[in-house]
């Protein structure tokens, strides 16, 4: 009955890795997304788009996700900006006062933008 | 005498051992005087039959003594045996019988060639010859008669259809050979010799079935067969002495006690030595096979020890220990170990009669390990050596059987049995390693059933009492006072639940509501709600409003939570006085308000404890000020209420709860409360709930009592 989730990441410009999150982020999902952006940031990625267009619901067990690592990839230099949420989505980030601790975007490309070209 | 037996038969199926010692003296009685009897018939048989007479008249008590002592033991013999028949042949009977009888004829006729005695014409002279030969004629009359009844009760036990019939004609027979004697010697002797020779065929007919020989065990057919030659040299020994030797001790001893009595005698140990024959062919025929019988008996002896063993370990290493062993000496292996894998790897349980250390090293090789982890059903190497020659170990355990061990349909062990030299099994031995292997799995997975069983019971038991714990936190009645009406309720979606309520007083002396909602659910956000309410508690009193208060609660939660969680918060303040409520909210869900008829949430800024220090979140949180009029609803839930589910996973709309609130014409806290618990179960429509579920309502008095309450009750201690 857990309704189907999807974690997609994909390589984008200015070093980021957009990862497109889609289905309802709950206690069941979360420890798929938290396998997944564990892998990314051990592979080294620091710059993460989470990508929320196709996310319909998200719940405490799926915010605490980003909060597990946002420490961590700040502290190596990176951030990981949110994007598209739908307004039901963004309302729950707004209400918890997440938007103090994440910088959140109306679009992906927006949200790639905002981090600082890098010397490549 | 078989009337007798009839007779006796009929009297003392029912009746006690004293019976029987009354029918035995009777008998006697009568016996005594048959024999009395049977003496003067017997001389004047022997008148005619042209034998001398003897003189003594002391023949005449040992005459009748001695038939005393034969009738009665022939009734013994055949009261006894009817009446404790056999259920089944067995090996100790026959062996009994065979040596009882092998060792009494042997002492007998030891004594009788011994023994100085006089015979005149076929009858001792003088009363110690007549006493002395008189014994010997009663022991040898009695040790055939209890070898025969022996030998009768073995036949009986498993008889054939025909059995009975020629049993009776064999006794037919002796009556003859018996009266066949009152001829002359010339007709006596042939017709001896051809009733004989029948009653051979006839005794070798009758026994049929020896096929208990069979299932003896070697050590038993051994001993059977040691017995039986002892017995059939037995039976030779007093055929040279009572059969061809007429001027023997014994024979002339048995002819002079009943006349007639020698051909008959010996008609009954030739039939003893047919049946000691075919017991010896049975039991030579049968012996090849003694290592299969004892084998399976063994194998049956050890599988029902095994399922004893499993009822009786306490623990599964025991259990394989045990199993190690004893799959061991079954199968006849030189050694035997047991492993168990887990993540860590392969792990030595039990050894038998090889070092683990041995095993340990063996087990080193990758390709030794892969060989046995590997086998998905028993089985055997025959030559390790040429599997793994560069294996020094493998020169010595040679040929090995591989049992794998399987618990919840995963491999969890293996037996391994091994000898040290190659082909050392044989397709038996994997069959019953097989045999161990699936018993050994179904204990384990028994064992495993019943740890489960066991821990859902402890777990269920700590639940009830975790749950048990959990409400005594939360104020078990409503806080409602004459200024202000309060009321709330808690239930978990599961035994435990993170979300969290209480009534507290602030510095000023102003009572407030708090409600709390700790991200996740069940036993660890349980833990931070208890944790939480310590801090709320310790706080509340020294803090100046609902802001104040949660920002002493973030300082104090901050950094020694887990990363991922956090606690929403939303905390009222109520001034009765001023009819404000003041309303701090840390990241929590809106509260509702209806003021009037009007129907609103509020939402002041604010952020979820934990998740930033004091430096960030203290200049995010800011308190709104409410004001209220009597009869006004403030509401304040936790996200379980705004996002229950019904059964399709539909959210309740926050527009039926506010509408809810609009339409409520509420008297008391309570009303609210319920009322929205009312909503929610007719939007679930019996679906389970997801999250825990918080509601906290207040409702201002309609009466407000305008002069402040003179001491403020500290209702959270």
């Amino acid at each position: 009955m857990s309704a189907s989730f999807s974690v997609t990441p994909r390589s984008s410009e200015r070093h980021t890795v957009v990862v497109s999150v889609a289905g309802q982020l709950d206690a069941h999902t979360a420890s798929d997304l938290e396998t997944s952006m564990h892998d990314l940031i051990m592979g080294g990625s620091n710059r993460l788009v989470i990508d929320f267009a196709g996310l319909d619901y998200i719940s405490s067990a799926g915010l605490g996700v980003f909060m597990v690592f946002i420490e961590q990839v700040r502290s190596n230099g990176g951030d990981i900006k949110l994007a598209a949420m739908q307004p039901k989505v963004a309302m729950v980030f707004e209400l918890l006062g997440f938007q103090v601790l994440f910088e959140m975007y109306a679009m992906v490309d927006e949200a790639i933008l905002a981090f600082p070209e890098v010397a490549a | 005498m078989i009337k007798f037996r009839l007779d006796i038969d009929d009297g003392t199926a029912t009746t006690s051992e004293r019976n029987v010692a009354t029918t035995v003296a009777v008998l006697s009685g009568i016996s005594g005087i048959a024999g009395l009897l049977v003496y003067v018939l017997t001389r004047i048989w022997a008148t005619s039959g042209g034998q001398d007479l003897g003189d003594s008249w002391l023949e005449i008590p040992v005459w009748m003594a001695a038939s005393v002592v034969v009738v009665s033991m022939i009734y013994l013999f055949i009261a006894l045996s009817v009446r404790r028949r056999l259920t089944d042949v067995t090996f100790e009977p026959v062996a009994s019988a065979l040596s009882v009888y092998a060792l009494t004829v042997l002492a007998i006729l030891l004594v009788s060639a011994l023994l100085p005695l006089r015979f005149e014409n076929g009858a001792p002279r003088g009363w110690l010859s007549t006493l002395a030969a008189t014994i010997i004629a009663v022991g040898v009359i009695a040790v055939t008669i209890g070898m025969v009844t022996a030998v009768i009760r073995v036949l009986i036990t498993r008889p054939h259809p025909s059995t009975r019939r020629i049993l009776v004609t064999l006794g037919f027979l002796l009556v003859v050979t018996w009266l066949s004697s009152a001829f002359s010697n010339d007709t006596a002797d042939m017709v001896s010799a051809l009733v004989l020779i029948a009653g051979s065929v006839l005794s070798l007919m009758v026994v049929r079935r020896l096929t208990w020989v069979v299932t003896l065990t070697l050590d038993k057919k051994l001993r059977l067969l040691w017995l039986a030659l002892c017995g059939g040299f037995a039976v030779i020994a007093s055929f040279s002495q009572i059969g061809f030797a007429d001027d023997s001790v014994a024979a002339q001893s048995v002819s002079s006690f009943i006349n007639g009595a020698r051909p008959v005698v010996i008609a009954l140990n030739l039939y003893v030595l047919m049946f000691i024959v075919r017991l010896l062919g049975a039991t030579i025929v049968a012996l090849p096979n003694s290592r299969i019988v004892d084998r399976r008996s063994n194998e049956v002896e050890t599988l029902s020890y095994l399922t004893r063993l499993i009822a009786e370990s306490a623990t599964v290493d025991e259990l394989l220990s045990s199993v190690t062993r004893l799959s061991q000496g079954v199968c006849r292996a030189h050694g035997a170990w047991c492993e168990t894998y887990d993540r860590d790897g392969a792990h030595i349980v039990a050894t038998h009669l090889v070092h683990p250390s041995y095993v340990t090293s063996m087990l080193a090789d990758r390709q030794m390990q892969r060989i046995i982890m590997e086998c998905t059903s028993t089985t055997r190497i025959d030559d390790l050596r040429q599997r793994l020659p560069s294996i020094v170990a493998a020169h010595v355990m040679c040929s090995i059987i591989v049992v794998p061990l399987v618990r919840d349909h995963q491999r969890v062990g293996s037996l391994v049995l091994f000898t040290t030299v190659p082909y050392g099994f044989d397709r038996d031995d994997v069959r019953l390693a097989a045999a161990f292997g699936d018993t050994v799995s179904v204990a384990l997975d028994q064992a495993r059933l019943s740890d489960i069983s066991r821990e859902q019971e402890r777990m269920h038991r700590e639940f009830e009492m975790a749950t048990r714990i959990q409400a005594s936190l939360l104020p078990a009645a409503a806080a409602t006072t004459a200024d202000v009406d309060v009321d709330a309720v808690m239930m978990p979606a599961t035994e435990v639940g993170g979300d969290y309520f209480d009534y507290i007083t602030f510095a000023n002396g102003n009572r407030g509501v708090i409600i709390a909602d700790v991200a996740g659910k069940g036993v660890p956000a349980a833990l931070y709600m208890a944790t939480l309410k310590g801090v709320v508690l310790a706080a509340a009193r020294t803090s100046l409003g609902p802001a104040d208060l949660l920002k002493r609660v973030n300082a104090t939660l901050f950094g020694s939570m887990e990363r991922s969680t956090y606690i929403t918060i939303a905390c009222v303040e109520i001034d009765t006085a001023g009819q404000t409520l003041t309303l701090a909210r840390a990241g929590h869900t809106p509260a509702i308000v209806r003021t009037g008829a009007e129907v609103h949430t509020v939402c002041p800024p604010g952020m979820a404890i934990g998740i930033v220090g004091p430096d960030r979140f203290d200049g995010i949180i800011v308190e709104q000020a409410i004001p209220v009029a009597p009869g006004d609803i403030f509401l304040l839930t936790t996200d379980g209420v705004t996002e229950r589910r019904n059964g399709s996973r539909t959210e309740i709309s926050i527009d039926r709860i506010t509408a809810c609130i609009g339409e409520l014409r509420p008297r008391t806290a309570a009303d609210v409360v319920r009322s929205v618990l009312h909503l929610l179960d007719d939007h679930a429509e019996g679906a389970e709930a997801h999250d825990d579920i918080t509601i906290a309502a207040i409702v201002m008095p309609q009466q407000p009592n305008t002069e402040p309450p003179p001491q403020p009750q500290p209702i959270t201690s």
